[in-house]
This record gives structure tokens, sequence and C-alpha cells, in this order.
């Protein structure tokens, strides 16, 4: 065993024994029974646990239901504790929350329950949901061509809750989806559908082990140093073993709808992975949850799609890896500790043509403490302060130059300090890293070191008399700043690249209230960037920002946002780069007749010319009022226009621009909205 | 007269098939600056200015033509860039050419596996038509750490808070986006976030709401908020990060949100109050009060902050009612809240509801 992998395990034993005992439930949850689903007009009710409250603190807790105090409402019986809504509960999910309020005056959750409300459909079934759609006529444009828009279009939408199921197995099912008579993205010729997200779960209350089947999107998979950031979308089974353990084995589709997940260590379109995790808790009875160990292992494949630089149809490549980890907290959340090591084999068979096989090894060793954690009796404030310590060393020459998920090849420290005291936040944040982990020759080994403060409060904070309700109690100021520094060394053979010694700083303040009907922000950003590098020298950069949000009446809302951005740099020298931009929402007649509109406006000075303005507007008229079972239709007038685009062509690629030239587009729209339940 | 303006138009053709055509000649091609680096990563970017200078003569304009561009590793061609032939119009002597590249792994690996870790990425330029056989012009790019370099965008992903690239909101609610991205290199990030509203026609009809500008030190992961989402008008919504600077960075695809109604909430009818009136203090017993409704069983009484947000609510089943200490403990005082009354059916269906009205509670 390394020095390194000693000192880890050392380090996460030593968690270990730092963990504290753990507290029980204060309430349990009669009605309906645990994994059971409540008819829409039966009772809730609860008991508590003998001696968890004592009788003088009973006065000071209250029953919430869906978000509503409902303490006038229950009866106590005993230490039975019966809601009878007086009302029939709309079939779903519902949340239930036991809350105490502390000698200081604050509030402290003691008992949370979620459960589902059913009954009224086939065999104790549900469904509810909500169909929109919107049927479009255009009344004129000026564009032509191809980019001519067909005088006819329409979207629909539908999202759908679906729940079944009794004492023991209950199911729930989620899904959404659109249409578009036209597809995103300039394919006007295609009808398009899109299917959002999706899940399928079906769970199995038993004596001792309770069981999870799950297929769409959920999050059970493998996620380790070097391959994360999975979509997760694909099929599962978990099963929790008393409170000792849990075991999940699932099949997936690693890839993400933006981004890859890179289980063979590349982009794949055509992925897929599958393996087994599982969790231990060590002596639950005593710690809970707060002290496990974990694991992980999974194998995968995928096939390249052509980036370009390689053939379309190169074979399939493999993928493995395994993580175990390790985590201990204490009961008072002053002390936690974190241990992960991760290993990964891509394409392990070498079929791959682009690089060959290779395996990866990354681990991570976090600690946590917090020497001040109190909350003070007499005002009801809080002040905390968190120390953390991470060390990790992730990614290797392959990854560094194939995975785009993940840091790019780097030993990193990071120290962190947390503190807060009533409306006052103070972070700072410390890090040195290096890169070249493997000593690659070719490569210079560059080194960095960085600091960050950040600072926000009230007024209130530092004069007490402050009314917390005036203008100046209502005001927050925020003010940091950044320090970072990069420096090269040669490698062994030497490097005969340019200097890259570099330094970039940054510092902000700001401002925002939100009093009466007023929402005010202010902040200015100053950041320069001075590197020793040919034709690169300084950037230095000053941006304003303002933003403001009024409401005049309940019934009228407007939102200015204007942006100044006056940039200095060797190369472009002075730029300047304005934005504004105008929202209102007006509500003309209560229920029938409202009016939104848009205005922005871009204009840059700079190379990458790209001015633009932008006007939308809409005028509807509610028909009808939707209700659940009755839909609702609207008629509404819209309009669009827009004008600018990029100047300069002189540039490879060029630059990416929202619009071209000038044109408008005047809609005529049917809406339905229509929510659902049976 | 016929005969005249017959020699009239053969003197007209003869003069241009005669009149000079335009000559242009490149005489000298350069990369600025001449030698860069590129960070090691799966996007790496380096960015340059070719200037071309040329002898023109003749008055017609004569554009500047060039192939896609090749790397070189000691002298071996074994990578083109992505880009296309580009012809671009004008004919000053001097043209400036911008150009934004993005290496291919297969070259980073390759130069890698050199001593010095450099490859040559290079360019040949002419005219059209072509005149001579152009000039070829080079830069000699060298492989640094991730912290060396110019900034670069190695990986952007878009998601909204439940860290799904596709959400349904209620309408009114707040939603925000994040932008989550990997740099290497140090420099600027120039950006914008854009929507386009329900807007079925397929046309791209994006809008600004918010400007973005980081500086970017060293390699780093770094999380970019929007700003509040629209969410006033129902239908589909979509979302995206335009960057700017650095050029040619990855652009994010678009993610997407769906905002729906939420009437049943507070029922089509109306709900009479009557007290405590306007700003009229309100200390912890006052009594809320309204007229019934017909079919309600139950009322739920709201406080709502300035932003007619709901900061507290009580269900209670009488028309009259102080605010319970579970709401006073969630509110401060003294401060100005708003209120309202939600009447509630035995379908568990808001019937109708009441205008917010203010009021002010005093000291405790």
């Amino acid at each position: 065993m390394s020095t390194k992998r000693a000192l880890f395990t050392g380090v996460l034993l030593a968690g270990l024994a730092c963990a504290l005992p753990a507290r029980a439930d204060v309430a349990a949850l009669t009605s309906p029974a645990p994994g059971g689903m409540l008819a829409v007009d039966g009772n809730i009710s609860f008991t508590i646990r003998d001696g968890a409250i004592s009788p003088d603190r009973l006065n000071n807790v209250f029953v919430q239901f869906d978000g509503d105090d409902v303490t006038s409402l229950v009866a106590m019986n005993g230490l039975t504790v019966t809601y009878d809504p007086p009302q029939r509960l709309s079939p779903g999910e519902h949340r239930l929350l036991l809350v105490e309020k502390l000698p200081d005056g604050t509030f402290k959750g003691l008992q949370t329950w979620v459960f589902r409300v059913g009954g009224g459909g086939i065999a104790g079934t549900t469904v509810e949901g909500t169909f929109q759609g919107q049927y479009r006529y255009l009344l004129a444009d000026n564009l032509i061509g191809d980019e001519k828009v067909k005088p006819h279009s329409g979207n629909a939408a539908l999202t759908a809750n679906a729940a079944a199921g009794g004492q023991t197995w209950d199911t729930t099912a989620t899904f959404n989806g659109f249409f578009d008579s036209k597809s995103e993205n300039n394919q006007p010729d295609e009808d398009h559908f899109m299917l959002g997200e999706y899940l399928l779960s079906m769970r199995h209350q038993g004596d001792s082990v309770n069981t999870w089947l799950r297929a769409g999107n959920h999050d059970t998979g493998v996620a380790n140093l070097l391959v994360d950031q999975y979509m997760r979308r694909g099929a599962s089974a978990q099963f929790d073993i008393g409170q000792w353990a849990t075991l999940t084995g699932f099949a997936q589709d690693p890839a993400r709808a933006i981004g890859n997940g890179n289980v063979t260590g590349f982009a794949r379109e055509e992925q897929r992975a599958q393996g087994v995790t599982a969790r231990a808790y060590a002596m639950p009875d005593t710690y809970g949850k707060r002290v496990f160990a974990e694991a992980g292992f999974y194998d995968g494949e995928g096939r390249q799609q052509g980036d370009g630089t390689v053939p379309a149809t190169n074979p399939s490549e493999e993928g493995d890896g395994w993580v175990v980890a390790a985590e201990a907290q204490s009961l008072d959340d002053k002390k936690n500790i974190r241990g992960e090591f991760s290993e990964a084999n891509f394409d392990e068979d070498g079929s791959g043509v682009v690089v060959q096989s290779n395996r990866e090894a990354a681990w991570r060793a976090r600690l946590q403490y917090a020497p001040i954690a109190t909350l003070s009796h007499e005002d009801g404030s809080a002040e905390k302060w968190l120390l953390q310590a991470l060390y990790q060393r992730v990614g290797t020459f392959y990854r560094s130059i194939t995975n785009a998920g993940l840091p790019l090849d780097e030993n990193r420290v990071t120290l962190t300090s947390q503190y807060t005291k009533d409306t006052l936040a103070f972070t700072t944040e410390g890090y040195f890293v290096e890169n070249n982990t493997d000593d690659v020759v070719a490569l210079p080994t560059d080194r960095g070191r960085g600091l960050a403060a950040q600072l926000t409060l009230t007024p209130a904070f530092l004069w007490k008399d402050t009314d917390a309700a005036s203008f100046l109690g209502r005001s927050v100021w925020n003010a940091g700043g950044s320090y970072a520094h990069e420096w090269r060394h040669e490698t062994p053979l030497g490097f005969g690249g340019p200097g890259l010694d570099q330094d970039t700083w940054s510092a902000n303040a700001g401002w925002t209230v939100a009093y009466d009907r007023w929402n005010l922000s202010l902040g200015h950003t100053w950041s320069e960037f001075d590197s020793e590098a040919t034709g690169i020298n300084y950037t230095r950069s000053n941006f304003t920002e303002l933003a403001a949000s009024w409401m005049p009446s309940d019934r009228f809302t407007i939102t200015p946002t204007a942006q100044i951005q006056v940039t200095k740099d060797k190369i472009q020298h002075t730029t300047q780069q304005y934005f504004a931009g105008i929202d209102t929402a007006w509500t003309v007649i209560p229920d029938k007749l409202t009016h939104t509109f848009h205005w922005s406006s871009v204009f840059d000075d700079g190379t990458a010319s790209d001015n633009q303005q932008v006007v939308s507007t809409e005028l509807a008229w509610q028909l009808n009022q939707p209700a659940y079972n009755t839909p609702g239709f609207a008629l509404a007038l819209s309009g669009d226009y827009e004008r600018g685009g990029p100047v300069n062509t002189a540039v490879i690629p060029p630059i990416p621009s929202a619009t071209k030239d000038e044109n408008y587009k005047v809609f005529l729209s049917l809406k339905v909205t229509a929510p659902f339940g049976f | 007269m016929k005969i005249l303006k017959t020699l009239f138009a053969a003197f007209l053709l003869l003069s241009v098939f005669c009149a000079a055509p335009a000559m242009a000649q490149v005489s000298n091609a350069q990369a600025v600056p001449d030698e860069t680096t590129v960070n090691l990563g799966p996007s790496g970017t380096f960015t340059i200015s070719w200037i071309v200078d040329r002898n023109i003569n003749g008055a017609n304009s004569v554009d500047l033509r060039s192939l896609p561009g090749r790397f070189l590793i000691n002298g071996v061609p074994v990578a083109t860039s992505p880009s296309t032939r580009r012809v671009f119009p004008g004919d000053p002597k001097t043209m400036r050419v911008v150009e934004t590249v993005r290496v291919p792994q297969l070259v980073m690996r390759r130069a890698l596996q050199q001593t010095q870790g450099l490859f040559e990425y290079e360019r040949d330029f002419d005219d059209v038509p072509p005149f001579n056989a152009g000039v070829t012009a080079n830069v000699t790019v060298r492989t640094t750490g991730g912290m060396g370099g110019p900034v670069s965008l190695s990986r952007i992903e878009l998601m909204f808070s439940n860290g799904s690239s596709f959400t349904t909101v209620m309408r009114e609610s707040n939603l925000t986006a994040k932008a989550v991205i990997n740099s290497s290199g140090s420099g600027r990030l120039d950006a914008v976030w854009e929507v386009s509203d329900a807007n079925p026609d397929g046309s791209a009809f994006y809008r600004p709401i918010r400007n973005v500008t980081r500086m970017l030190a060293a390699q780093q992961r770094i999380t970019v908020e929007s700003p509040p989402l629209p969410t006033t008008s129902d239908g589909r919504v979509n979302v995206r990060f335009r960057i700017k600077e650095p050029l040619n960075a990855v652009q994010p695809p678009v993610i997407t949100y769906f905002v729906t109604g939420k009437e049943g909430e507070r029922g089509t009818g109306k709900l009479q109050t009557m007290g405590p009136a306007g700003e009229q203090p309100v200390a912890g017993n006052t009594t809320f009060k309204w007229k019934p409704v017909k079919g309600a069983v139950a009322y739920r009484l709201q406080v709502l902050d300035s932003a007619n947000s709901v900061i507290a609510s009580q269900l209670v089943r009488v028309t009259e009612s102080p605010l319970s200490a579970f709401v006073l403990g969630q509110l401060q005082a003294p401060a100005s809240y708003r209120w309202r009354v939600v009447a509630i059916g035995e379908d568990g269906n808001a019937l109708a509801s009441s205008e917010t009205r203010s009021f002010r509670l005093k000291s405790r």
C-alpha cells in the first residue's frame, strides 16, 4: 500500500471514530400506513412517540399540511393526532410537516411525511396532469424564400402523473412531452416531437426489505471522479435492507442530452452501461445514516459516430470502472470526513482506433469542521463557521486530452472558509493546483494558486437600530474580490514555448433591495488579466449592471435592465458594449385581457459587432378560465420584430448570431389549457 | 438610325471585351503571432491573425481565397482544419483575417509524442481567380498544460435547477437556468442568456435577457446562473447561452421549459374581505374577516410579501380568524405585508379569491 493510500485509509478510520450517536423519530404516521395510499376523503393521523415531546412543549408544536397551517383543525387523543381535511384531497403527492417553535422564537422541523392520495379511479389508480396547446395563424410577415413562415402552425404539451397501489406495492408514473408543428433549431420542414422526462417507479414494502423498481429518468448509477455527469436514464432495481444497507443494480444510457458521459473515455452517441452499487451503514441504531461505506462497479460500451478526424464506422469500445468511498459525520454537524477512490479502464481490448487502451485512477479526501455552530437564544440568530480542506488528484494525460467532462489533469488542494452570522456571510477560498501529474515530457508542468473572498451583509448587521422593515433594513450589500497567479515550471528536457506567467484580478461590489413594490439591484465588476505571453499582455474589463422590477399596481409590472461593459486589451483596444431591456406585464381587465411586452437592444462596437434589437408583444383575451377538468380557451394577437446581425465577415469561423437583417411576424393564436384528473 | 444603334451596341460590346481585368497578386502572408500555444484538452483552440499583402491593379474588386488550413508535425501534414474553403470579399491591399482554430485530438496526441510537443498550422492564400500559385504562411503551436494559453471552453452544460434540460413550471413561478462550464487557460468569457418565447413557427426568434461577462483564470469549472426566466405566459420556451467570447467556443444546445397555468389555485369567483382595512396596524390578536362564499367548506388565509409571493398560509373552516401563531412566527414585526383569502370547495378546488390587501404588523 502506498503512503498516500495508507494516509487516506487512516483519515477515513479517524472519521468513523469521530461520529456520534443519532436520534430517533418523534412520531409515526398511522394513516395512511407507511407505503400506503390515502383515500381522497380519508383522515390523516400520526402518533407521537411516548416521551418524544414533553407536555409543556405540545402547545408550541404545529401541523402544516401542503404549506397550510392546519393546527387549529387537528384533534388530539392521547398521543394520537388526527387531521380531518374539510375538503376532498386532490390525487397525488401530499406533505405533512410537524414543526416546533423553540423558546428563542425560531421554528424547527420535527418530522416530515410525504404520501400519496388516490382511490377515485380504476382500482385505486389516479391520474392528473395538464394539457396545453395553441394554434397560430400567420397574419403578416416580411420574410422571403426559405425563411418564410408557414401560415398555420401549432404546438401542444402534455404533463401527466399517475399513481396506483396499496399497502405493499404501489406504482407511480410521470411523463411530459410536447409537439411542435415545426421543429426547433431551424428545421422548419419537420414536425417535432420531444419527449421530456419520464419515470415509471414501483415500490414494494416488505418486512425487512423494501424494493424499488424504476425505469426512466432517475438518479441511479455509478458516478465517480473519472466518469460522472450521467443523464441517468435507464432501469434499476434497488433493495433497502432495513437500516443496514442499500443494494442497487442498474442498466442505463450514460450519455447526457448535453455534454457526454464518457463511459468509454470519449463522447459517444450510442452508449450503455450496467453495474451494481452498494452502500452499508455502520451501526445504524446508534449512528443513523451518518456513517457509511459505498462501492460501485460498472461496465459499458459505446460506438463512435465520427468527429471529423476518424472514420464514422469505428468499432464499439468498452469502458469499465469501480469506485469505493466512505463518509462519516458527527451528530452535531461539526465534523465530516469523506474519502473516495476511483479507477476506470477505457477501451480495454484496444479495439478503438483513436487512442490505445488506458487505465486511470483518481482519489479525493475531504475534511469539514465547524468550530462555531450556535443558535443565539436571545434573538434567534445563528452563527456558523465551516472550514473545509480538500485534496484531489484526478486526470491523466489520456483523460485530459479526450474527456471534456471533468477538470483537467491536476493535483489540487482547496481550503475553504464559510462564516455566517445573522445577515453576514463571508466566504474565502484558496487553492493550489499543479498540472501534468503524469510528467509527460513534452508538456510543461504549470502551477497556480488563487484566493477569493466574498462578503454579503445588510446594514442592520452594522447598525442594530436599523428598522428591519425599512428601506435600509431590506437592503443587501455585497463585495468581493479574487486573485490568481499561474506560473510555469520547465519540463526536464526544457520547454521552448513563451513564458506564461500570468495574474488575474477581480473585484465586485453590489447592492440589492426589495422594498414596497420595488426590487432593485446594482452591481459592478472590475477584472484584469495580465500575461507575459506576447500579444496578450493585458485585458481589463469594467462591467456594470442595473436591474429593477416595479409593480405600480397589482395588475402592472415593469422590469427594466441595463448593462454597460467597457473592455480594454492589447489587441482590440477599448471596446464598449451596452445592453438595455424592458419587460412589462399588464392585466388590462382582470381574468380577461392581458398584455406583455419586451424590448431589448444590444450594441457592441468591438470587432465582434453584433448589434441587435428585439421587440415582442402579445395581447391575450381569455374566453373562459380553465379549471380542474374544464378546459380554458384564450385568443391572442402577437407580434415579433427583430433587427441586427454580424457585420464582420473576415473571421473564421463566422461569429454566431441570433438574427440577421430585419424582419417581423404577426400571429393570431388560439390557446387551450386543460388541467385534468381522474 | 438603325445603323447608328448597331454601331453603338457593337462599340459597347467591344469596350467590355477590351476592358482591362482587375489584377491581384498575393505578395506576402504571415501569421501574427507566428508562435503560440494551445491548451492540452479535448477542445484546445488558439486564435491568430493572418496578415495578407497583395499587389492590386484594375478597378474591379478581387476577393481573397484560402483553402482549409493544414496541421503539420515535423513537416508532415497529419490533418486539415474542419473549416471549409473561405473567400473573403473586398480588395484592400492588406487584408487581416482573424481565425480561431480548434485542434483535433489526433493532432494534439501526436504532438505530445514529440519531445517538444509542438506542431505547425499553415494556410495558403491566393486570389479569386488565382493569378499565381499563392503564398503559404504558418504558425508554430506548442501544447501546454491546462493553465497555459488563451481561454478555452472544454465543456458547457445547460440545465434547470432540477438538473434536467427540460422542466415544467407553473405560471408566475420562479425559474432560473444555469450553465456549467469547464475552462482552461485564462481570459474573458462573454455570453448572453437568450430565450425564445412560446413560438411554434419554427423560426429562431431569440431575445436577449442578460449579458454575462466573467474573467476566467486557469483551469476551472464555473457555474453561471441566468436571470429569472419569463413565466408569465403559458407555453413552451427555449433557453440558450450564446457565447460570443472566446470565438469558436462550443455553443451549448437549447434547453426547454414549459409554463403551465395555475388558475385552479385561486378560482374564478370573487370573495369580499371585511377587514382589517388598508394600512391599519395589525396585532397578533387582530381578526381577519371576510364574507362567506356559497359552497365553501374551508378558507385559505394567505400572507404575501411585497412581490406577492406567499410567505405563510393557514386553513380555517370559518369566515374570521386571527393569524395563527405559526403564521405570525414567519413574519417580522414591524413590517408591511399583504393578505388574501381563497375559498375552497368540497371537491378541493378553489371557488373564489379576494383582492390582495395590505396590512402593517405592529411590534410585538
